[in-house]
């Protein structure tokens, strides 16, 4: 059976995709993910750009987890799934002299129905509590950078399936006070 | 203006590295090379710190910095924007990768002086 479980790497670019639809224009907006290895080239003070940081929080469901045993048409074999919600932060660092509008932009538009539906296709549901856009410039090299900063919460729905083997037969041993063994075995 | 250019190739000083340039594009958002290029170069190498063993409780760590001194037509650079995008330029050096941190600009003097960090980490 299929996990449901995006990687970094899917989040990464589902949230990309949803960015660029929420802010639109043309041409496509610039927006980057956070923490490149080897580093990626910067901006100016001109520029537009929304950056993307992704990370897990805790919150009031992420400690539950399900378990539930699932008959699979085999005599040997069950699927043990494991059902959880982790609550993903996301962060946009928006830099740029329309930084607050893109902001305000992803702030109405994650609620429309494209939205919704694109993230519920991926076990994705906002948590609709969060703070309004924070627009905090800060200088750099006598220059004052317009930065506009937006955090959302978002659960996300994680199902792990294993194969495990049903008990087939339990080894049982009696030992007398004569130190008499008998062994049974009891079978399913 | 006194050129360099001649002490920077001086036999007594001269040494060989690779400087290694890249460039790209973002797809996805996601900073991805496109072009590598491999430009061996002839000029000085020297040590700015020594070799630094830093005992973190995951492991141990090397961290170092060297001084790079090339002529004026084998430029060096930092991350750049516009149309010849690219992250910083990396020398190899005796076996070892630095990735440079710094560039003083002094091509009117006939030379380019860069400090590169040790990036191999272990």
């Amino acid at each position: 059976m299929a996990d449901k479980f995006n990687s970094l790497k899917e989040l990464e670019e589902l949230f990309y995709d949803l960015t660029v639809s929420l802010i639109g224009g043309s041409p496509e907006p610039e927006v980057r993910q956070s923490w490149p290895t080897q580093g990626q080239p910067g901006f100016t003070v001109e520029d537009n750009v929304a950056f993307l940081k992704i990370y897990d929080i805790p919150s009031a469901i992420t400690e539950q987890q399900e378990t539930k045993f699932e008959y699979m048409e085999s005599p040997e074999y069950y699927n043990e799934k494991i059902s959880y919600t982790r609550t993903l932060n996301i962060s946009w660092i928006i830099y740029g002299p329309s930084s607050w509008e893109w902001a305000t932009k992803i702030r109405y538009g994650i609620y429309y129905q494209e939205a919704h539906d694109l993230l519920a296709r991926n076990n994705i549901y906002i948590v609709p509590s969060f703070d309004p856009p924070r627009r905090i410039p800060e200088i750099w090299a006598g220059l004052w950078y317009e930065r506009c900063d937006l955090e959302i919460s978002f659960n996300e729905l994680i199902q792990i399936n294993r194969e495990s083997h049903y008990v087939e037969k339990v080894p049982v041993v009696v030992v007398d006070e004569n130190n008499i063994r008998t062994e049974i075995i009891i079978n399913k | 203006m006194i050129s360099l250019e001649e002490i920077i190739l001086d036999p007594d000083f001269v040494t060989k590295f690779l400087i290694i340039r890249t460039k790209g594009e973002f797809v996805k958002g996601r900073w991805t090379e496109t072009e590598k290029e491999e430009i061996p170069v002839y000029g000085i190498a020297t040590p700015v710190s020594s070799r630094d063993l830093n005992q973190l409780p995951e492991g141990d760590r090397i961290s170092g910095l060297m001084n790079f001194y090339t002529i004026k037509k084998e430029p060096l650079y930092l991350t750049r924007t516009g149309v010849d995008e690219g992250i910083s330029d990396q020398i190899l050096y005796d076996n070892i990768y630095y990735k440079l941190k710094s560039v003083e600009p002094w091509e009117p003097f006939g030379y380019w002086h860069a400090i590169g960090e040790r990036i191999k980490g272990a």
